[in-house]
């Protein structure tokens, strides 16, 4: 981890209809960082998300990707969506949902070399062999490797998943977790799943409303391995450790 | 058959160039989900054949203008509003309808068959029809050649399109013009109704048997010339009228193709 700042957050405040969604937040990330994102569903992870991808504005505050305004840093995120549900009857081949990573403002067709990221893409997340499989075949967890391996062809500086376990079996799970680790670019990562907390993560940011930044969050397991999930998250709206 | 050839040489060639203009246009308006749009553009756009008559002005030029109208219009309503869209082109479908209804009553003298308007007759296509079709497919076909994995992506994954970069308004905008300029090309021949069933038909029944968007729209080609060429025998074999023999053939290709699912 480099002292050189990712993404700088500074007293931003996003309203939705009068309606405050996110109030008052700070926040800075450095290269390199591996952050988690937890809270309740409707606590504004998602809208926290969208504020650094771009896609909102804040209504008040500012931010900044690598210096430069959230929706020209594009180039910079690779970004996994939840789930896609939507779209699964359209004609694409994985390979075609992968190279879309590539793509940009002026780029209108693919070169050698992005199919060969592409496909080193899909190498890392264990489906080489699914390449040419129509996306209307896949199962939950193919289709969600297939849009992580879609960031990861972008060769990204800063990775953005949300729920990139949801839809994956507890293999799949510790596939992409381990995957995550590997990487060294600054990774953000939203997760209902408290699990995540095991995963070598260096931060939490606790998000419902408000912000509450964690490090070195220790998760009791007791010997039965169960650990409850309500206290753990109550606990890390309350402090700011 | 060779008879029916000879005969309808203009007619078939219109088939054909529709064929294309129905793949591409068609299957651009799928994958984006915008059958909808393009249904308000075509039945809106009578409102230009009521301009035209109004103003003695070209048919094809009122319905050009008025269509090009409505899809810039629809295409700042859906980006800006997507959540109110539905509501606002219904009412867009039926004003511009209006319009066209109300000015055509108030055209002095006017008293030949609208039916034309709304359902074409290939059968009377003119040189300078075959021309406009020709143009257009060439139009489409360098929209695609260029923006194919623009539209792609768009319509897979509008958020991931918008953080590559790529201009997500101004490709929505294009992608709705074209549709604009498909149902113009080919008013004379089918007509602003008949237009969204065949836009709509061969490329769904190939969507289910493609693996990618280049076969999707090569497929479409195959299936909407079958259909039209069908039709139009049907018609002359049986004298029947062409527009209802081209439509039901694609209809009955429709449910044939439903049968068939893996």
């Amino acid at each position: 981890m480099s002292s050189r700042i990712a993404v700088r957050v500074e007293g931003v405040t996003f309203l939705y209809d009068q309606e405050p969604i996110l109030e008052g937040i700070d926040a800075t990330i450095y290269e390199g960082e591996f952050i988690a994102i937890i809270g309740p569903n409707g606590g504004g992870k998602s809208t926290f998300l969208k504020l650094l991808l771009g896609l909102l504005e804040p209504t008040q505050g500012r931010i900044e990707i690598f210096g430069l305004p959230p929706a020209k840093a594009g180039g910079l995120i690779g970004y996994t969506p939840q789930h896609l549900h939507h779209n699964l009857e359209m004609p694409l081949r994985v390979i075609d949902v992968v190279l879309q990573g590539r793509l940009g403002p002026w780029k209108f067709g693919f070169t050698q070399e992005d199919y060969a990221i592409a496909h080193q893409a899909l190498q890392r997340l264990g489906i080489p062999h699914l390449a040419s499989q129509p996306i209307a075949q896949l199962s939950g967890g193919q289709r969600q490797r297939t849009l992580i391996a879609r960031a990861l062809a972008t060769q990204p500086k800063l990775l953005v998943l949300d729920e990139p376990t949801a839809a994956i079996d507890i293999q799949g799970q510790r596939h992409i977790y381990q995957l995550l680790k590997e990487l060294s670019i600054t990774r953000i990562v939203v997760s209902h799943d408290i699990k995540i907390l095991l995963e070598g993560v260096d931060r939490v940011f606790y998000i419902n409303k408000e912000l509450y930044i964690h490090r070195n969050v220790s998760v009791d397991l007791d010997p039965s391995g169960h650990f409850c999930e309500m206290e753990l998250l109550e606990e890390l709206g309350r402090s700011n450790g | 058959m060779g008879e029916f050839f000879l005969l309808f040489g203009d007619t078939i060639a219109a088939a054909l160039l529709l064929s294309i203009l129905i793949a591409i246009a068609g299957s651009l308006m799928l994958i984006n989900r915008s059958s909808y749009i393009a249904a308000a553009i075509a039945h809106g756009s009578y409102g230009g054949v009521g301009l035209a008559l109004y103003l003695g002005l070209p048919i094809l030029l009122g319905v050009g203008l008025f269509a090009l109208l409505l899809a810039l219009l629809l295409a700042l309503i859906t980006y800006r509003f997507p959540q109110r869209a539905e509501l606002i082109i219904g009412t867009i479908w039926a004003v511009g309808m209006g319009i066209g209804i109300l000015l055509i009553h108030l055209s002095p003298g006017y008293g030949a068959d609208l039916m034309t308007y709304l359902f074409g007759n290939i059968l009377l296509v003119s040189r300078e029809d075959l021309l406009l079709l020709a143009l257009t497919d060439g139009i489409l076909l360098l929209a695609i050649a260029i923006f194919r994995h623009h539209f792609i992506t768009l319509a897979y994954d509008r958020d991931f399109a918008k953080i590559r970069g790529i201009w997500v308004e101004g490709t929505h905008t294009l992608l709705i013009l074209l549709l604009a300029l498909a149902i113009v090309a080919s008013v004379r021949a089918v007509g602003l109704i008949l237009v969204v069933a065949l836009l709509s038909i061969p490329p769904f029944i190939a969507e289910r048997m493609s693996k990618s968007f280049f076969q999707m729209v090569l497929l479409a080609a195959l299936f909407s010339a079958l259909f039209m060429l069908t039709g139009l025998w049907l018609s002359y074999r049986f004298d029947l009228p062409s527009s209802a023999t081209i439509i039901l053939t694609a209809g009955a290709g429709f449910i044939l193709s439903l049968r068939k699912r893996p």
